[in-house]
C-alpha cells in the first residue's frame, strides 16, 4: 500500500518551548483556517476552511471540559475511508485518491452534494459551502500543506504513515 | 476587476428606536480619505454628534469600525475600533479590542456599524452575512458577559460576540464592552453607551470573506511581515523593540520585570515608589499559572493566555486574558499581594464588564479616605484601606450594581468623583482630560507632552513615546538628542507627532500595536496596494494619520477642550515624587509650555487655544471642520460629562 500523508495536530508535553516565540500549544489564533481558505478560494473565511479550530474555553473555565481547544482536520484515513465508504458516486470517481499524496479528493463535477461524506467523517473535517457550491476538504495542498507552514506555534505537522 | 478589494464596501446603519436596519454603500472617497476603522468612526462622529449632548442620552452615536486588513490572512489583524462620545470624560470616546470579532464582521461583508438612538427594550444585534436583525435580549439582561457570550454562541452559532455586563446596563461610567469573554474596549466607558441604548450585545458570523486584489503578492508580503517583524531578530534601530520578543510568552506582564521593587510608579495612588509585592508579580510567577497561550485572530504573537491559579486562596480559579493593566491599575495602585488576587480581579472585571482601569478609581477613593476627603458616611460605613483584595472585590461588585452611596460614587469614574467631592478632592486626582494612564510622568517630559495631547485623554495607546519608543524615533529621525529622557525637552514634540500619526494608522488598518509596531511608510503602502488594488504611497498614509488625529482634536474642541485643559494634574506640578530613583521629580510648567508651543506649531493648531488652524484644515481636506468653526459660536469650556442623569437609580430586585 502507498504511504499515507496527512496533517496531524500535536502538542508538546512541556508547557513552552524556547525560544519564547514558540508556545508548543495551539493558541486558537485561526491562522490555519485563514490560510487554508485563502489558498483555495482567495478569501480568508473559516467557513471555507478544511481545518477548524474549536474553542471550548468557556467549558474549560467552568470545569465542564478538560480541553480548551480541539483541532478538526482530515486524517486521510487509509484504505476505504469512511467518506468513500458512504459515497453513492464512488464508482464514478466523485471521491478519489491523489496519486502523489494518497489524499482523498473530491471531483466537483461527479459529486452530487448529497452530504453523506460530511455526516460520515469521524473528524468533522468535511463541509459544503452553499455560497460557492463547493465541497470543502483537505487536499494537502498538493503535498505542501499551507497550514503546517503558517502555524505560528508549530503545532501542526505533515506526517507519513 | 472585483468591485471592492480590502474593504467590504458596505456600512450598516442601525436605528435602534425604530429597529430599521439600512445597508449603505461605502464611498471610495471615504475609504481613501479615512482608510478604515478609527478613521471611519471619527468621520461619523464629527458628522453626526452635535456638541454638548449627554453621552448617555439617545442622541449619542456609537460607531464600530473595521479596517482594510481585518478579516484577511495578515498577521495581528484581529483589532477593531469603537467610538462614541464618552460618558466617562465627556470628550471623544474611542477604544480598540482584539479577539475574533473584527474578522467576523468584515468577513460578513461590513466595514462599519453605526448605532443611533435608543431601543425601547433590551436587544442584541445578530449579523450572519446578509442577514442582519435585532433580537430580543430580555433573557440576557442582567447576565454577566461570560453567560451572554456563551448563550449567543450556543443559540446562534456565532463566531464572535461582544457584549456588556451588569455594569454597562447600570450605566457605570467605567464599564467596558467585552469581546470573546476576555478582550475589552476598556477606556472611555463604551459599556454605559451600550447600556444607555438598551443594546446588550452584537453577535457575528461571517462566511463571505474579503477580496484581495493581488492574492499572491499579498500572501508573500504577509509572510514577510511575520518572518521579519514577529519571528525575526530586532531590526537595526529597532533594538528598543527587542522587548516584544519576550512579549509573546510573557505578554505585556513582562513589563513588571523591567521595574524594580523600590522604583515603581503610582503605588498607593502615587504616594510611594515601594511596591512590597514586586517579587510576587514578576512574569515568571505568572507563567507558573499559565496553562496555554492565547492568540487573537490570525495572530502569531499570541500575548494573551488562559490561566489556572496554582496556589493561595484562589487556587483552581480559571480564566483568560491578563495584561500588564491588571498589575499597574490594580495591584500597584492598590498594593495587592500576588497573581492569584490579580487573576481573581481580572475575572471579576471581565464578567461584570468593568474596565481594568477602574482599579485607579478605587485607589483614588481609598487615597481620599485616608486624606479625610471621603468620609465614613459617604462610604456607607466601610473602612477603606490599602492591600485588601477582599475589599476591592466588594467595591467592584458595589460599582457594577451601583449599590449604595459608595457604589454610586465609584460608578461615576475616577475624575467625576473629584468633581462630585469638590475642588480639594479634584486637586488630588491624577488625570488629563478625565482619564488616568500609567506611568507617573513627573520628570519624564517626553511622556508629559504625549499624554497631554492624547485625543481621548491621558493614554499610552495614542502615540507612545516612553521607554524604547523615543529611542526608536531618535534613530529614525537621526536626532540622538531626541532620545534623551528625563527633563530633556529637545525634539519631544516631533517624536510625539510621529508616534501619534503612526498609531492612528495602526487603528485604521486595523492591526495590533503590540505585535507589529512600527509598520508605516513604504512597507505599509506596499501591503495596502497589494490588498486593495489602489496605489497607496507613504505620503498618503502619513496624511491619513494626521487628518484623523486633527479631526479628533476638532471633535474635542467642539466639546469645549482648549489648551488650558490639556495639562498635567496640579498635583504633578506641586508634589514631587516621594521616594525611589525618581525622588524629587516634578512636572515643570516652563518645560510644559515650551514643548506644548512646539507641538501645536508643528501640528498646525493654534498656540493659544489648540484649535486646528484653517490652513491646516484645508490642507488635510477637512473643509467641513473649517466651515463649522467659522460659523460656530464659542463652545463652552470642557468640564466633563453631565452627571445628573446617571446618579442613584432605584434597584429593582
Amino acid at each position: 500500500m502507498r504511504p499515507r500523508w496527512f496533517v496531524e495536530p500535536f502538542e508538546e508535553e512541556s508547557r513552552f518551548i524556547p525560544p519564547p516565540r514558540i508556545s508548543g500549544k495551539c493558541t486558537g489564533c485561526g491562522t490555519c483556517e485563514a490560510i487554508c481558505s485563502f489558498t483555495h478560494f482567495e478569501v480568508a473565511s473559516n467557513a471555507l476552511s478544511a481545518i477548524h479550530v474549536v474553542n471550548n474555553d468557556m467549558d474549560w473555565i467552568q470545569g465542564r471540559s478538560s480541553k480548551i481547544i480541539e483541532i478538526d482536520v482530515c486524517r486521510q484515513c487509509p484504505g476505504l475511508s469512511p467518506c468513500m465508504a458512504v459515497c453513492p458516486k464512488l464508482a464514478e470517481g466523485a471521491l478519489f485518491r491523489d496519486k502523489k499524496t494518497s489524499a482523498v479528493l473530491v471531483d466537483a463535477d461527479e459529486c452530487i452534494r448529497c452530504g453523506a461524506c460530511i455526516r460520515a467523517c469521524p473528524y468533522d473535517s468535511m463541509s459544503h459551502s452553499p455560497r460557492l457550491d463547493a465541497m470543502i476538504k483537505c487536499d494537502l495542498c498538493g503535498g505542501e500543506p499551507k497550514c503546517v507552514e503558517w502555524c505560528p506555534p508549530k503545532v501542526l505537522r505533515y506526517v507519513k504513515e | 476587476m472585483k468591485e471592492w478589494c480590502g474593504w467590504a464596501g458596505t456600512v450598516l446603519r442601525v436605528d435602534l428606536e425604530s429597529g430599521e436596519i439600512k445597508k449603505q454603500p461605502l464611498t471610495r472617497d471615504k475609504a481613501l480619505t479615512y482608510l478604515g476603522s478609527r478613521g471611519f468612526n471619527q468621520k461619523t462622529l464629527w458628522d453626526e454628534i452635535r456638541p454638548g449632548i449627554d453621552p448617555l442620552g439617545p442622541e449619542n452615536v456609537l460607531s464600530i469600525g473595521v479596517g482594510p486588513l481585518n478579516g484577511t490572512i495578515f498577521p495581528c489583524s484581529g483589532r477593531y475600533s469603537m467610538s462614541y462620545k464618552s460618558p466617562w470624560t465627556g470628550i471623544l470616546g474611542d477604544g480598540n479590542a482584539g479577539g475574533k470579532f473584527a474578522a467576523g464582521l468584515k468577513q460578513a461583508g461590513y466595514d462599519q456599524i453605526i448605532f443611533t438612538k435608543k431601543a425601547k427594550k433590551p436587544v442584541y444585534l445578530w449579523i450572519e452575512d446578509e442577514n442582519v436583525e435585532l433580537k430580543d435580549a430580555g433573557h440576557l439582561w442582567g447576565e454577566t458577559t461570560w453567560h451572554t457570550n456563551e448563550a449567543i454562541i450556543k443559540d446562534d452559532k456565532a463566531s464572535s460576540v461582544c457584549c456588556i455586563g451588569p455594569a454597562g446596563e447600570n450605566l457605570v461610567r467605567t464599564s467596558c464592552v467585552i469581546t470573546d469573554a476576555f478582550d475589552a474596549h476598556g477606556m472611555c466607558g463604551p459599556g454605559a453607551v451600550f447600556g444607555s441604548k438598551n443594546l446588550k450585545a452584537i453577535g457575528v458570523k461571517g462566511t463571505i470573506g474579503v477580496n484581495v486584489a493581488d492574492p499572491d503578492r499579498f500572501m508573500e508580503l504577509s509572510r514577510k511581515v511575520i518572518d521579519k517583524k514577529v519571528h525575526g531578530p530586532p531590526l537595526a534601530g529597532e533594538g528598543s523593540y527587542r522587548i516584544y520578543n519576550v512579549g509573546a510568552l510573557r505578554g505585556t506582564p513582562h513589563l513588571v520585570d523591567v521595574n524594580k521593587a523600590d522604583n515603581w510608579d503610582w503605588v498607593r495612588y502615587a504616594s510611594t515608589a515601594k511596591f512590597r509585592a514586586h517579587d510576587n508579580f514578576v512574569s515568571d510567577r505568572l507563567l507558573e499559572n499559565t496553562v496555554r497561550l492565547r492568540g487573537c485572530c490570525v495572530c502569531p504573537t499570541h500575548c494573551k493566555r488562559w490561566y489556572e491559579v496554582q496556589e493561595g486562596p484562589y487556587a483552581g480559579l480559571r480564566g483568560g486574558g491578563i495584561e500588564f493593566n491588571i498589575v499597574k491599575y490594580n495591584a500597584v495602585v492598590n498594593d495587592l499581594n500576588d497573581w492569584g488576587e490579580a487573576c481573581h480581579l481580572n475575572n471579576l472585571y471581565n464578567q461584570l464588564g468593568i474596565s481594568i482601569n477602574h482599579g485607579t478609581t478605587i485607589a483614588y477613593a481609598i487615597y481620599l479616605y485616608e486624606k479625610g476627603l471621603l468620609t465614613k458616611e459617604q462610604t456607607d460605613g466601610l473602612e477603606l484601606k490599602w492591600g485588601d483584595a477582599e475589599l476591592i472585590t466588594e467595591l467592584v461588585k458595589k460599582t457594577a450594581y451601583r449599590d449604595g452611596r459608595l457604589g454610586n460614587l465609584l460608578a461615576e469614574g475616577h475624575y467625576n468623583i473629584g468633581r462630585i467631592l469638590g475642588p480639594e478632592a479634584l486637586w488630588h486626582c491624577i488625570h488629563v482630560l478625565g482619564l488616568a494612564s500609567y506611568p507617573d510622568f513627573r520628570g519624564k517630559n517626553n511622556l508629559m507632552i504625549q499624554r497631554c495631547t492624547s485625543t481621548r485623554g491621558c493614554d499610552h495607546l495614542r502615540g507612545e513615546v516612553g521607554g524604547g519608543h523615543i529611542g526608536y524615533w531618535a534613530h529614525v529621525l537621526d536626532d540622538p538628542e531626541m532620545g534623551r529622557g528625563g527633563y530633556s525637552t529637545h525634539g519631544k514634540h516631533v517624536a510625539t507627532v510621529s508616534s501619534q500619526n503612526v498609531q492612528v494608522l495602526f487603528d485604521c488598518y486595523s492591526v495590533c500595536k503590540n505585535g507589529l509596531y512600527p509598520l508605516y511608510g513604504e512597507e505599509a503602502a506596499e501591503i495596502l496596494t497589494a490588498l486593495t488594488g489602489v496605489v497607496f504611497t507613504a505620503q498618503m498614509l502619513w496624511e491619513i494619520g494626521e487628518r484623523v488625529y486633527t479631526l479628533e482634536q476638532s471633535f474635542n474642541v467642539r466639546e469645549g477642550v482648549k489648551r488650558k485643559h490639556m495639562v498635567p494634574p496640579p498635583r504633578y506640578f506641586a508634589e514631587p515624587q516621594a521616594d525611589g530613583l525618581s525622588k524629587g521629580n516634578v512636572c515643570r510648567i516652563e518645560d510644559y509650555d515650551e514643548m506644548m508651543d512646539d507641538y501645536l506649531e508643528l501640528r498646525g493648531w493654534d498656540i493659544e487655544t489648540a484649535v486646528p488652524k484653517n490652513a491646516k484644515l484645508v490642507e488635510l481636506g477637512l473643509a467641513m471642520v473649517k466651515e463649522e468653526f467659522e460659523a460656530g459660536v464659542p463652545y463652552p469650556d470642557w468640564v466633563g460629562p453631565p452627571l445628573a442623569q446617571a446618579m442613584p437609580r432605584e434597584r429593582s430586585d
